[in-house]
């Protein structure tokens, strides 16, 4: 075929020994879990520059509020409502950075020169003139928190009851599995909402409303997980082995399903920033004079018609952190989950 | 001696993450009309990919036919439009598949999916449709075609919804049928009965059948003609007898010689040393050469061509060459040869 | 399946027993009462709690509730001139059923739209936008979508009118705001289904066939990829009401959502406990029509006779 040409020597026809074991060489380097599941998510590029978005924003969470000279909750009755205003981007007129403002009749309005004030509020100010730049960023912080912790006691409950529901199975699983499908029926707004108007207003209260009802699901994933792996070789040598049962679990089990909790518990942080803005929107939000993204956005809202930026800007940061974290968890679960693998 | 297919030198690649693996590397054979030829190897050596490549099955995204031709009916399969393929397809080529649990609509009427392609080609009415399906359960040896014609699949066995999918296949009576490892996923019992009634239905129908296996016993059972394939080329391809008795590519050997026989208490089963070759980065020589016990220097060097055995038998291997020294295929792989010829003839 | 159906049920009301029974106490701890208004005295405060019943032990209390509650009597408002609580929540039903339906069915229907594009059209730039505008519609929260709508659309722009519940119109942008969480779920759900099905062998066959393009995609792939997309209807509707608490407020939509807010904003018990109730019932109804809705579309199920 390839070159017909070429000339046959006797000599190639000498026999050659092969070794066959070369053959079976394992070409590639083998990689743990992370730097397989790494591997997978870097070709993942909206999950990428989602991550990055979502480490400049958790940056920002922290040093936002320092950056700028105001306090969040420092009231100033005589800046209220002043419009986003920015040095240097004044005077750029098609930026929202100039410190007008357009009412609702199309006339345009000058409050900082109106009103003789020197300072750049560069996302404006409240009703109140607390600034907003400050306020966003601790908001964004109080949401982040929030939302981490919640997604982190769901975990726990979660992994915790469904590793034991389905390791044990049985009359235990029977019972644990009633349970779960009786709270699966109550819808999760109800109790969230009937849990805040129990407990006093506040972080904690909403970080233990959520997690009364976010835990559910992970057990659900964890117990089908543990129902699945359980049954494998490996588990059963394990077993015959000897080991004990929280270590079987532990060391067996529980680093087999890290895929599965990692994609479960990115999935439910911004269903915790939800429901946070959400209690804030019907009133059952932190108190006034916190800030958190629902809060800001109810402000905003309230304030909207006259002045849009109260509204936008913190709509824009909660819209942007839920989409930067459903990205990465859309992302983690293409890369980590195994139905997936080629 | 009437050709109906030629399949010429063709080359097919896939693109993937790693690079381009090329699958099918020069392929060429015929079909003669009439007659069965058995396509063998394992897993990876490209026989499935080179029967859908005839009926143009595989995934436009990612596979690419390089090179060759699909001579069929005066026309070239590889370059044709996918409207003008579907008028061939379950027409003039059908095509049966392994898993007959996965083959059929879970949520379609046994009956319709038969009539599908009766009405897509052959231009009758709903009512012809329905008869001529009837009548194609009745030829597959489905009892009860009227009732189970208004079944859905998973009312069926595992057996009689491959019976349904040959049903399906030779529904427009076509000329070349292609069978991938159609007998796999089934119980050896029904394996037995499938395999007689495609034998039979042969005959009634007069088609060629393409039969993809890697049991060499079926192979013995239905084929005509027997096509080897390794690594994405075809090794060697003669008659049944041709192949069995007088084997002469040391893949061939090693094939007879890991199969189960009854009697082999007494013997280790032979097993291929290594594994097949990766074809994301072909060896420059016989792809075989890695695992291959007869391996001379020219075998890492270069691919050796098709050389004649007799005007029906060829095989690709540089012992044939003047040159190269004579070798025996090992005396347990005859010993296991001749113990599994004189089982087929027992049978 | 007749079995199942009746265990089904059986499941039902213990979860409407459950919620009944825990919103009742959880009530009963709720800090504040309804008649903390200045204007009335201590005597006055007594002299209504005991009309309501609410001097009575809490077991007495919480039997009377449910005895009334199974006879479907939800009590009095405290805040609407003691309209009886069913009366009320009966008028607001409407409006939400109008536009809970109407966005479920535009939002299922443009998303099993654009998955179906999006599968078929895989790895193309149809297929990323889809996926972009799923992952949008999923992450934005409905209250930011009707925010926006309402100051951009109907303020500025006044195409559609603000706000209150007047005509057709009125619903336009309160469906469009309720509707992208149906659209983002359906859109994606509906895509790994349909890729799902591509992807069988059964397809294959059908390819083997002759079928062409258009066959396989409506005829085979599309009717096997629409039946799972059933199971997402109950969290959709869910979603659905999650959603109207929010969207009917911003719109002024007199419906059940606006209600429940407003009675949580005045402590109306009853009002609040019969809306729980309400909501937590219809949850369980929709699941269990999904359930039933499953069995009857897939043969496999239908005729297997449940799993």
């Amino acid at each position: 075929m390839a070159d017909k040409d070429m000339k046959l020597t006797r000599d190639m026809f000498e026999p050659v020994s092969v070794n066959t074991t070369k053959s079976e060489k394992i070409e590639k380097p083998s990689l743990n879990f992370w730097q397989d599941s790494w591997l997978r998510v870097r070709k993942n590029k909206a999950a990428i520059v989602s991550m990055v978005i979502l480490v400049l924003i958790v940056l920002m969470a922290f040093i936002g509020p320092l950056m700028s000279p105001y306090e969040y909750d420092k009231q100033n009755a005589s800046h209220s409502n002043l419009p986003p205003r920015v040095q240097g981007l004044e005077d750029i007129s098609w930026l929202p950075f100039d410190g007008t403002l357009e009412k609702k009749d199309g006339t345009i309005v000058h409050p900082y020169e109106d009103r003789n004030i020197e300072n750049y509020y560069w996302f404006g100010t409240d009703s109140l003139g607390r600034d907003l730049f400050a306020r966003i960023w601790q908001g964004t912080q109080i949401s982040l928190l929030i939302a981490v912790v919640a997604a982190l006691l769901d975990m726990l409950i979660g992994v915790t009851f469904g590793a034991v529901s389905g390791y044990f199975g049985g009359r235990i699983d029977n019972l644990m599995q009633r349970i779960i499908e009786v709270l699966m029926g109550i819808p999760n707004l109800i109790i969230v909402v009937l849990m805040i108007l129990v407990l006093p207003p506040g972080i904690i209260p909403i970080i233990i409303a959520l997690s009364i009802t976010g835990w559910v699901g992970m057990a659900r994933v964890v117990r089908a997980q543990v129902l699945k792996l359980k049954e494998q070789e490996f588990v059963l040598a394990a077993r015959t082995l000897g080991e004990s049962t929280p270590k079987i679990l532990f060391k067996h089990i529980i680093p087999n399903m890290f895929g599965v909790i990692i994609i479960n518990t990115m999935f439910s942080i911004p269903n915790a920033i939800f429901f946070e803005a959400f209690l804030s929107f019907i009133g059952l939000g932190l108190p006034e004079k916190e800030a958190s993204l629902g809060t800001l956005v109810e402000a905003g809202f309230r304030s909207m018609l006259a002045f849009p930026y109260q509204m936008i800007i913190p709509a824009i940061m909660i819209s942007l952190t839920m989409v930067v974290f459903n990205m990465i968890a859309d992302g983690l679960r293409d890369a980590l989950d195994p139905k997936m693998r080629d | 001696m009437e050709k109906i297919l030629e399949v010429k030198d063709l080359e097919i690649s896939f693109h993937t993450f790693g690079g381009e693996v090329q699958a099918i590397r020069g392929v060429s054979f015929d079909l003669i009309k009439g007659e069965t030829l058995a396509i063998v190897g394992e897993s990876g050596s490209g026989k499935s990919v080179t029967t859908k490549s005839i009926m143009r099955l595989l995934p436009e995204s990612n596979s690419e036919i390089k090179g060759g031709q699909i001579l069929f009916d005066g026309k070239d399969l590889a370059k044709l439009k996918d409207k003008q393929m579907q008028g061939i397809r379950g027409k003039d080529i059908s095509m049966i598949f392994q898993d007959p649990m996965t083959s059929l609509n879970p949520t379609i009427k046994i009956g319709k999916q038969i009539m599908e392609p009766i009405i897509k080609h052959q231009n009758v009415g709903k009512a012809t449709a329905k008869e001529r399906a009837l009548e194609l359960l009745r030829l597959v040896g489905i009892p009860n075609p009227e009732q189970r014609f208004q079944q859905y699949p998973h009312q069926f066995s595992g057996g009689m919804r491959q019976r349904v999918v040959i049903a399906i296949a030779l529904a427009c009576n076509p000329k070349v049928l292609i069978a991938d490892e159609p007998t796999t996923a089934l119980d050896v019992t029904i394996q037995a009965q499938i395999l007689e009634l495609m034998k039979d239905l042969q005959k009634k129908i007069d088609t060629s059948i393409i039969f993809i296996t890697h049991d060499l016993g079926v192979v013995a059972n239905v084929a005509d003609r027997v096509a080897v394939m390794y690594g994405g080329k075809i090794v060697e391809v003669g008659t049944v007898d041709e192949v069995f008795y007088n084997p002469k590519h040391p893949y061939t050997w090693g094939l007879i010689s890991s199969m189960p026989s009854l009697d082999a208490k007494d013997e280790a089963l032979y097993a291929i040393p290594g594994t097949p070759p990766d074809l994301l980065n072909p060896p420059k020589g016989d792809a075989f050469a890695p695992r291959n016990a007869y391996a001379m220097k020219i075998d890492l060097e270069e691919q050796p061509p098709m050389f004649k055995v007799s005007d029906t038998h060829y095989a690709a291997t540089w012992l044939l060459h003047p040159d190269a020294p004579k070798v025996e295929p090992p005396e347990a792989v005859k010993r296991r040869m001749k113990k599994f010829l004189s089982e087929q003839e027992g049978k | 399946m007749l079995r199942y159906l009746v265990q089904r049920v059986i499941y039902m009301l213990i979860t409407l027993f459950v919620v009944v029974s825990a919103t009742f106490f959880l009530m009963k701890i709720v800090p504040g009462t309804p008649f903390n208004s200045e204007k009335l005295t201590d005597e006055q405060v007594e002299i209504m709690n005991r009309e309501y019943g609410l001097d009575q032990p809490v077991p007495v209390q919480y039997l009377n509730y449910m005895a009334k509650t199974i006879q479907g009597d939800l009590g009095y408002s405290f805040q609407f001139n003691n309209t009886p609580v069913t009366e009320l929540l009966s008028e607001r039903v409407g409006p939400s059923a109008f536009l809970g339906f109407q966005a479920m069915l535009v939002g299922t229907i443009i998303g099993i739209f654009l998955g179906v594009v999006a599968a078929l059209k895989q790895n193309t730039w149809v297929d990323y936008t889809s996926t972009f505008v799923a992952v949008v519609g999923k992450s934005i929260p409905s209250f930011i979508f009707a925010g926006l709508m309402q100051y951009y659309i109907a303020v500025k722009l006044g195409w559609f009118p603000v706000m209150f519940w007047e005509g057709y119109e009125y619903s336009i942008l309160p469906t469009i705001a309720l509707s992208m969480f149906p659209i983002s779920i359906a859109a994606r759900f509906m895509r790994t289904e349909m890729i799902d099905v591509l992807n069988s062998d059964y397809i294959t066959l059908a390819k083997a066939k002759g079928a062409s393009y258009l066959q396989i995609s409506v005829k085979h792939a599309l009717r096997n990829a629409l039946i799972p997309v059933v199971t997402v209807l109950g969290p959709l509707a869910v979603g659905l009401m999650t959603g109207s608490l929010v969207v009917e407020q911003i719109y002024s939509v007199p419906g059940i959502g606006e209600q429940f807010v407003s009675s949580i904003l005045t402590n109306d018990y009853p009002v609040i406990m019969g809306t729980t109730i309400l909501f937590a019932a219809l949850f369980v109804f929709v699941t269990l029509l999904v359930d039933i809705l499953y069995g009857i579309i897939d043969p496999r199920i239908r005729l297997a006779g449940g799993k």
